[in-house]
Formats: C-alpha cells, structure tokens, sequence
C-alpha cells in the first residue's frame, strides 16, 4: 500500500471514531443538563433552554460538522460545564499525564533495556531465571491492586507528602511495561545473537565483546523503538485507575469525568487528541518499521 | 513443574468456583456459614476479621470470604467468557484480512486501529451508559469484544505467509475452495497460537473485569466479584483485608493463566506484549 | 443564606428540589428566627482565646467549583460558598442569629400587599478595582438573569416573578413581583450584585470576571490554579469590619482518604463533610484531639426511599408504610451511620417551629409490615416463595446512584429484609445524569436521595400534586388535602401561623409515607483549634471570614 492511501486511511479512520464517539455522546441515557449542578433536576422548558445555549438544537450532523471544521484550528469548544474552551482542560490533563507518562516510560525504557540485554546474554542461570521470574509475576500483578497496596503502605508511612507526588504514579505506569518491554527486549536480543552475521563474525575470530556491541546490540535495540510507538496512544490517554487513586488530574481522569457527566465537548476532544496520537503512531510505526525491515509491506 | 502447578491452581479455582454453592452458604453444613449477599447486621461496614467472618466484612457488611468463593464463578465466567470471544473474533478478522481480499483486508485492519486507539475503559463506560441493565453479559461482550486486535494482527500475519507455502498454493491448484483451505489448511496451523492467545486471554480478561468492578463499572454490585471487594478498600484504606485476599487470589489466577500460555508455545513472546488493565 | 446550599452534589446523590417561577413552584426557602443550635459541638468553640489579626487558614475541598459566577449554571455549593466572600448581596442574614443583616441594601420597606420592594443602597461602598457601587450594578444583574441569552438556567427561576427592576436614582432600587408569596424578598436580597462596569464588555457567559470575579466583599480573589487550589487575600478596604485572616486557601483534594491523612498531617486546617467512618477514625486519634476540634454541626439533610405511586403496587399507603416497617432504621443509624446521624421522622429542619416533634417514625416490624400487605391483598398464592395479587408478584427495581456506598449498603439490607418477607429485589446502579433522567421521567419503582434541608423550606415544590409533572415530585405524591395546606401556605406570610399549616401537612405526610425516611444526616467536620471565631450557620456552613488565629501575635 502507498503512503498516501495509508494517510488517506488514517484521515477516514478519525472521521469515523469521531463521528461514532459524537453518535454515541448523544444517544447515550442521561441528560449533560448542569443548570442546578451536576446532573439537575429541572422540568422541560429549563432542559430545552439549557440545550439550546448549547448549539445543541440543532440537526446531528450540522453538529458534527461544525465541530469538525472548528477542530482543525483545534478550537474544541467549550465545556459544558464551566464553559471553560475544551483546550485549555486539555493542555493542563495533557501536562499532568505528559509529566507521569513520560517520566514512567523513560524510566521503563532505561530499565528494561539494560535488563532485556542481561536476560539474554548473561550466563548467569540462576540470577537471570530469578529476575525473570520476578518480572513476570511483576506483569500479573493487576495495576490497580499495586497502586493500592503502594497507597496502602507508603502513604500511610507518611515517607511522601501527601499530595502533588509524582512518585507513586510514575511507579505504577512503571511496572506492568518493565516486564513487557525487558521479555520483548530478550527475545530480539536472542534473536540477533543468533543471527546468520552473527555467527560469521564468531566463525571469523573476532572478540566476544566486539560482536556484541556492533552485531548483536546494533540489532537488537531497534526492536523496542517499534514498541515505543505502539504506547504512545496508552499513555497519552492516561490510566483511569492510578490517576483515581492517587488523584492525579490527567487526561484518564478528564475523560471519566467527562464521560460520567455527559460534557460532550470535553469527550470529543479527548477523544479527538487520543484518536489522533493512536493512528499518527501506528502509521509512524508501520512507515518506520518498513523502513527498517524491507520484507514487511503490509 | 510449574506447568503443573499452573494447572492444579486453576483446576482448584475451578473447583472452587463449581461448589462455591456448597462451599458457602447459610442453609447450615456449609464451610463457610454465610451466603455471599447476606447482611450481618451486627457489625458495622468493613469489620476486620474475626471468628464470625473469617476475612471479615465488605463495605455493605457482607462475609468477605463468601464473596471470595462466589467471585471465583464470576471470574471464571467473565475470563473465559470474553477470552473465548476475543479468541473468535480476532481469529475470524484475522482469517478474512489475511485470507480475504485486499479492500477487505484495508478496512479490518482500520478497524483494529480505531478499537486500539480507545483505551478499554471508555468502550466499556460508553456501552455500560447506553445499556439500561448492564449485567455479565456486558462485561464478556465488552472485554472480549475490545481485545481482539491484537491476535487478529499475528492471525493475518500468520495466515499471509501460510498463503504462500506450497501445500496451501497446491490445495488451491486443484480448485480447493478458499473456506476449504481455511479450515483444512491454514486452521490446524493456528491451534497452538490461538491455545496461547486463550490462555494469556484468561489472565488479561480476569484482570480486566477485576478493574472495572474496582472502578465501579463492571458487574452489578449484587453481584460477587473480586475486584468489587477491592473496590471498597479504596475507601477504606486501612481495611487490608479487602485488598490482600481478593489480590492474591486474583494474582494467583493470571499467574497460572500467564505460565500455562507462555509454557504451551513460542508466540508467547508477542502476545505477553498485550497490555493488561485499564 | 436561602438558596446558599440550594444544589446538588452529584457524586454524594443530595439534591435540592427545582426552583422554577413563583405561581407554578417555588423553591423551599430559608428563613431560621434567632435560636440555639441544636448540634453537639457547636457553638461552645466560637469565640475563645485572643484575636490575632493576620494569618492564613487551609480548607481542604472535595469538588472544585466550576467557576466563580454564582449566577451562571451549574448553581455549585462550593462556588456559592467562595463566592460569599467575593460578592455581596442586598442583605445577608446573620448567621449568629439567622436574621437579615443590610449589606449592599441599608435600609428596605415591603408594600402592604406584599408586591413592591424598596431598597436604600448603601453609599461610599467601593467595588475591589475602587470603582463606586451604585444602583446601576443592581439593574444590571437583575438583567443580564433574565437574559435569555444568559446561562442562568438554574437561577432564573427565582427572579422570574420579578417584573420590574427600576433605578430611582443611584441609590434607590424598586422591585415589583407578579403576586404575593412568603418567599419573594428573600429572593431579591440572596442575590450577588455584579459589577456593571466590569461585564458591560465581553460575553457575560464566558467572561474572565467569572474566574477572576471583582466584588465588595470582604476578600478578593488573587490566585485559582485549576486542579490545585484558589487563594483569596483580605479586602483591605472593606466598607465595614473587615477580616481577620489575611489569607484563605481553598485547597482541591478529591479523595476522601487523601483529605483525612492531610489531616493527620498537618497539611490543612479545616476538612468538612466527612463519612461517619472517617470522621470516627479521626477522632480517635488522640494526637488529633489536642489539635482539632471536632465538629458536628446541624442536620442537613434527610436521607430516604421513595416510592413510585405511579406503579399498582405502590398506590396503597399500606404497603407503602409496610416497606418502612420492613426497614431496620435504626440498625441503618446505628451500623452505617455509626450512631452519628439519627432517625428521621418529620419531613422538616429539626428544631425548626415546623418540625413536629411529636411524630414518631413508625417501628421496624416485619411482622406488622405482613399484616398490612396482607390486608393490602398481597399474599403468596402460587407457593413460589414471593407474594401476589391478581396474578402479579410483588417484585421491584432498587435504583440508586453511582458513587456513595451509602447505596450500595443500603441496597444490600433492602434485599435482604424484602426477601425475609418474601418479596423479590432487584437493585441497579445508575450513573448521576441517568438516575436523575430516570427520576424526572417517574421511570422507577424504588429510588433513593438526599434533600439538603433548610432551616425554612417550602415542601410545595416536592410535595404539591402540580410538581408531579413541574417539579421535583418524582414519587408522584397527589393527596387534595395536601395541596389545599401547601397552598394556604404559601400566602401566609406569619411565621407561627405557616409554621403550624406546616405540621399539619408533615402529619399528614408520615400517614401516607409516600417515602421512608431513613436519617436526618448531619455534616461532620474537623477545624485547627488555632482558629477562633468558628461556628456553623444552620446550613451546617462555617463562616471563614470571622475566624481569626487565636494566641498573641508572632
């Protein structure tokens, strides 16, 4: 496939996730009316009002297309709840969750390379079968249960102030992609050390060391990057669960609240970043892995 | 080894599970003398452990190792209820992309991009609001029916190069018809991904429908299920024995899932690579 | 003061009734004659030690307002309880003795037929920009509410009677409303007046003003972090006693536990609202003890069950007053609510003069509770194990909000003790903006709520059969009687006298049980004993603008 019938297929995948979150914002149970607080109580002619300050009167697709054509000069609109501008809860959710995310999948990344290498290289049986182990009960331990038990133990302990610490979510995000990323990073380490160039080199004479570094670290460390891609919408998006138990304001958090109480602008525009994040990645990742790998053309 | 003990722990939550009925209930010649939606009245919400409720209480002061037992049916329902479908569906979409024609295989594969891009939680929240009862069904439909993407891609992968070996081109030279082929041919070779995608499938979707109760949309809070017994830890954070018995038992299941899918065959690698909770 | 608390919290399922025009439904309004609390601790802690001016205090809040305009929607506790300290309005009621204190308005005459207000406005008052306040602010706020174009959808139904609002001159205001009722001066005066000359540019809706508002009040705002917290600095120039706190910081902190361990820490001042178990277990610490007070105020709320009598089964006020009996409420006080709240039998403030101290609630009594579905017809016929009549089971939907476990709990018990008596319930759990749908569309069988309570209210809006369809009488109550006494009320305009129609209706309520009430909930709450000046208005509000630090200056 080009690549621009690849763009052209990004472009419509968002059209329709959009479109469908917009559908289902507004047939979904339940009214976004605030007009005396979150939910209300009011009789129709109120409602009808409310609605009408809204836009909300209009046909459907008047209103998507509306919407449409204001996002792309990312004008999302305004909340329907405080009539703040969608951008501006997203700029600050995307602050929170770009400082936790971020600090989590750099932490991941610095961890579970090194480790993924070790695991496949070390001739160390018994410590590396320990490690592995470990990281693998890591992966099965759900994360909300972790972020409990940390909550549990460290708050209460009082060793971090109680609020405005990064420390523990950013440990969360952490834990579940440690395993993952070290297992994946073992598996393509073993694989280029196995490789055909490989071989040749150890057939050749040259130093163990040498051939690690330019052969079978070279290779390897191109695997996770593809990876790295493929996370990026996940942790743009925010985790609902360690932003709620730590109480952290992120784009997990903004979504939910959202979602709960029916702020379709604030839904679609969360939607709209995530969505967008989501498919950029995967074309980057799909684009740069055939660049790399020549007998992928999907 | 610990294959074996991967099975004995899910054939004793199995166990568990099928007699949670005997096991616990409050008609007398029970181990456990309380039916998992009895109220005691005569203990506050959340009462730590003692010799009447051996793992204490919940928040609506319910037994808390009745529950336990109860939510193992639950659990098992869910997991292997939306394990199952995720398994179908990615097989199903997998086959007709890798199989299928070229326009066919475009679209399947847009639409795996747009489930990835929705993070599990807000499929289920958006479904869980539209639906007037939510109930276990929904949690299966919604689990299983948001986490097949990712087999449908090894799927398609998997059968595009099936596609081109000489005895699937030979079947085809003599006029075997595609659905033939499928089943004959390209099937058979699935069976020990798919027995792994099963098995880590268990494990992610026991892990999912644990943090969806946790967070309050999963299944009915009648309903015993252990990540609703969590769910009122969060509250109350002092009360470990909300989070200790109900984690464990969780964990003790995705572990086994978890090693029984990674001991049963090589693609275990890739799938391991599935994100997990919300 | 009247509608200050006139809200709905969603994540806590209170709810205030609606508040439309006057003729169709009014909302209950507040009113409280000078009289000792009622609560166990306050207010013996006010006013104890010596003043000391300056100093800072720490408010830890649940929920951040969504913006500092109280007229617009949504109408916010929270932001209605900042914006006291920002803006004023005609009068205020002492919140000491509960009686209309001038503030913006220094003097005030009301017609003989109770349909024309005139205010004297105070002079030489200043806005926080030094700006003059004049009789123009208060025409354009009564405008820019009844703009149509203006988001106050909540708001407006209390200035709709309203139909004139004249400037005399710049310091004489004349309000005409459209017919007589109780409630109408309170109306006037509870409302913020705004700056004129700030709002005259820009879009009133989304004006900065409305998170940066400019007031007369005795703070100004200096600083709101969303998602953080909101700062307020002292008005130095106050046209009256100013403040003693230099600084108020509202701190947002959305998990409960989260508040409680800041607590314990010494990282705020004040937390309100807390569950009973969180309250409790800050109470037993004992080095909190010496450091806090701890506070339980007035009841502000009542907590019930309703029954939807648009569904056969329960039309009857039988089985109606059955499902009471077969509801433990005192084990529900004693083991949910740990013996903090207390039953509820009347429909009113308690201690208020239309609180009938002299209803009981009706025991818990299964076995009574069978008679009386018994005589209803209710009886198990087909041996299925769940009562019949005419072919129908007594069968019922429990549905209760997302969010409080308070539901869940009680959820569990309702199943549990209706199964005894061998009725089958089912329970469901709604999110806020589908259970709400749900209720003002009567599509229930069983739901739950709180009603914030008021220390005056009118029941018209939740209990006259008009406000089935118009209001917030979703369990669909329609007695003629009732409606008669609802009426008469309304054009009462002496207290004692509305006060007695009052209980003769809430009587009547607790015979025809159209909702079980379960507890009088009170708001329990924890304050630094470096404060002095600390007391709770009968809404169960502290006052921070009069606490001050105790001890000598530092």
């Amino acid at each position: 496939m080009t690549a621009a019938k690849r763009v052209l297929d990004v472009a419509l995948t968002f059209l329709a996730i959009t479109a469908l979150t917009f559908v289902l914002s507004r047939f979904a149970p339940g009214d976004p009316y605030v007009g005396d607080a979150q939910g209300g109580v009011a009789n129709d002619a109120t409602i009808a009002a409310w609605h009408e300050l809204r836009g909300q009167g209009e046909s459907l697709p008047t209103q998507y297309g509306r919407w449409l054509l204001a996002s792309l000069s990312l004008d999302f609109g305004r909340s329907f709840i405080d009539t703040r501008p969608v951008r501006e809860h997203l700029v600050e959710a995307l602050g929170s969750t770009l400082l936790i995310a971020g600090a989590a999948a750099l932490l991941t990344y610095a961890l579970a390379i090194p480790l993924g290498v070790y695991l496949a290289l070390s001739r160390k049986k018994l410590l590396a079968g320990v490690v592995d182990s470990g990281l693998f009960v890591l992966h099965g331990v759900p994360v909300f249960w972790g972020a409990l038990m940390l909550g549990l133990t460290v708050s209460a302990s009082g060793l971090l102030p109680t609020r405005g610490s990064f420390i523990l979510p950013v440990l969360c995000l952490t834990y579940p992609g440690l395993a993952r990323i070290a297992r994946y990073q073992k598996a393509a380490t073993r694989e280029a050390a196995a490789s055909p160039a490989v071989l040749l080199a150890r057939a050749k004479g040259l130093p163990e060391a040498l051939i690690t570094r330019r052969y079978i670290l070279r290779a390897a460390l191109t695997a996770p990057l593809s990876l790295l891609a493929a996370e990026l919408p996940w942790l743009l998006g925010g985790s609902v669960v360690v932003e709620r138990i730590f109480t952290v304001r992120g784009m997990g958090m903004l979504t939910f609240d959202a979602i709960l109480r029916r702020d379709v602008p604030v839904v679609m525009g969360a939607t709209a970043v995530v969505a967008i994040v989501a498919l950029l990645s995967s074309l980057v990742a799909d684009l740069l892995h055939a660049r790399l790998d020549p007998r992928v053309r999907a | 080894m610990i294959r074996k003990v991967a099975i004995a722990v899910i054939s004793a939550w199995l166990a568990i599970a099928v007699l949670a009925d005997v096991l616990a209930n409050d008609r007398g010649h029970a181990v456990v003398g309380w039916a998992p939606d009895t109220v005691d009245k005569s203990v506050t919400p959340v009462s730590p452990p003692d010799g009447a409720h051996w793992l204490g209480t919940d928040t609506a002061r319910r037994d808390v190792l009745a529950r336990l037992i109860h939510g193992a049916r639950l659990t098992f329902a869910v997991g292997f209820g939306a394990a199952l479908l995720m398994v179908g569906l990615g097989l199903a979409v997998g086959l007709a992309s890798g199989y299928g024609p070229r326009w066919l295989d475009r679209l399947l594969t847009r639409l795996s991009d747009a489930i990835l891009a929705f993070p599990i939680f807000f499929v289920a929240l958006a479904v869980m609001g539209v639906v007037p009862h939510p109930g276990t069904e929904l949690v299966v439909l919604v689990i299983g029916g948001s986490a097949w993407p990712p087999l449908a891609r090894l799927v398609r992968a998997e059968t595009k190069r099936l596609k081109t070996q000489d005895f699937v081109r030979a079947a085809e030279a003599m006029g075997a018809s595609p659905v033939y082929v499928v089943r004959r041919h390209v099937v058979p070779h699935l069976m020990p991904m798919l027995a792994v995608a099963l098995a880590f499938g268990v494990g992610t979707a026991t892990m999912v429908e644990a943090s969806l109760s946790f967070l309050g949309f999963g299944v009915p809070d009648a309903v015993a299920s252990w990540g609703g017994l969590m769910r009122g830890a969060a509250q109350h954070l002092g009360a470990w024995w909300l989070i200790v018995a109900p984690g464990l038992a969780l964990l003790s299941l995705v572990l086994a899932c978890n090693v029984l899918g990674e001991r049963l065959g090589p693609a275990s690698g890739r799938l391991l690579s599935d994100r997990g909770a919300p | 003061m009247a509608f200050a608390i006139a809200v709905i919290t969603g994540c806590q399922g209170e709810i205030a009734p609606e508040k439309k025009d006057f003729d169709a439904a009014p909302r209950p309004a507040a009113k409280l004659e000078p009289k000792a609390y009622t609560g166990d601790t306050l207010p013996p802690v006010s006013e104890q030690g010596p003043r000391t001016e300056g100093g800072t205090l720490r408010i830890g809040m649940a929920s951040e307002p969504p913006h500092l305009n109280p007229q617009l929607d949504p109408v916010d506790a929270r932001g209605r309880d900042i914006a006291y300290y920002v803006y004023e309005s005609l009068a205020q009621a002492d919140p000491r003795n509960w009686r209309p204190e001038p503030r913006l308005a220094e003097s005030w005459e009301v017609s003989e037929d109770h349909r024309t207000f005139r205010f004297k406005l105070r002079r030489g008052v200043k806005w926080h920009d030094g700006k003059p306040f004049t009789a123009d602010d208060v025409v354009f706020t009564f405008e820019k509410l009844r703009d149509p174009k203006v988001n106050a959808t909540g708001m407006r139904g209390y200035v709709e009677p309203i139909t004139k609002v004249i400037a005399e001159d710049p310091y004489t205001v004349v309000f005409e409303t459209s017919q007589p009722y109780w409630f109408a001066l309170d109306a006037i005066t509870d409302i913020y007046i705004y700056p004129k000359h700030v709002f005259a540019a820009g879009d009133f809706n989304t004006h900065e003003a409305n998170r940066a508002p400019v007031g007369t009040g005795r703070y100004k705002i200096v600083e709101w972090k969303s998602g953080d917290h909101l700062t307020l600095t002292k008005n130095k120039s106050y046209y009256g006693t100013p403040a003693h706190l230099d600084t108020l910081e509202f701190i947002y902190v959305p998990d409960a536990a989260m508040r409680a361990q800041m607590v314990k820490n010494g990282e705020l001042d004040v937390v309100e609202r807390l569950a009973p178990e969180q309250w409790q277990e800050l109470t037993k610490d004992a080095a909190l003890a010496d450091k806090f007070y701890r506070l339980r105020h007035v009841p502000d709320g009542i907590q019930w069950i309703g029954w939807n009598e648009a569904k056969p089964m329960f039309a009857d006020a039988r089985v109606r007053r059955a499902m009471t009996m077969l509801i433990d409420r005192d084990d529900i006080v004693r083991n949910l609510r740990l013996g903090l709240d207390v039953p509820a039998a009347s429909w009113f403030y308690p201690g208020s003069p239309e609180h009938d101290a002299t209803l009981t609630p009706w025991p818990y009594d299964p076995k009574g509770a069978a008679k009386l579905l018994a005589e209803a017809g209710w009886k198990d016929t087909n041996g299925n194990g769940t009562l019949d009549k005419d072919g129908v089971e007594l069968a019922f939907t429990f549905l209760y909000p997302t969010n409080n476990p308070l539901y869940e709990q009680l959820a569990a018990l309702i199943t549990n003790e209706m199964r005894a008596a061998k009725i089958a319930v089912t329970s469901a759990k709604l999110e806020w903006s589908v259970y709400t749908e749900r209720l003002r569309r009567h599509d229930f069988d069983a739901c739950s709520l709180v009603w914030k309570l008021e220390p005056e209210g009118d029941p018209y809006p939740i209990w006259h059969s008009s406000s089935i369809g118009q209001g917030s009488n979703w369990v669909g109550f329609k007695n003629a009687k009732a409606d008669e006494l609802l009426e008469k009320a309304r054009r009462e305009f002496d207290r004692e006298k509305r006060a007695a129609i009052y209980r003769r209706f809430s009587a009547l309520l607790h015979d025809e049980e159209p909702i079980t009430l379960l507890f009088n909930r009170y708001n329990l709450s924890m304050v630094s004993k470096k404060f002095g000046g600390v007391y709770s208005t009968p809404y169960g509000l502290f006052r921070y603008d009069d606490f001050y630090v105790v001890g000598p200056a530092r």
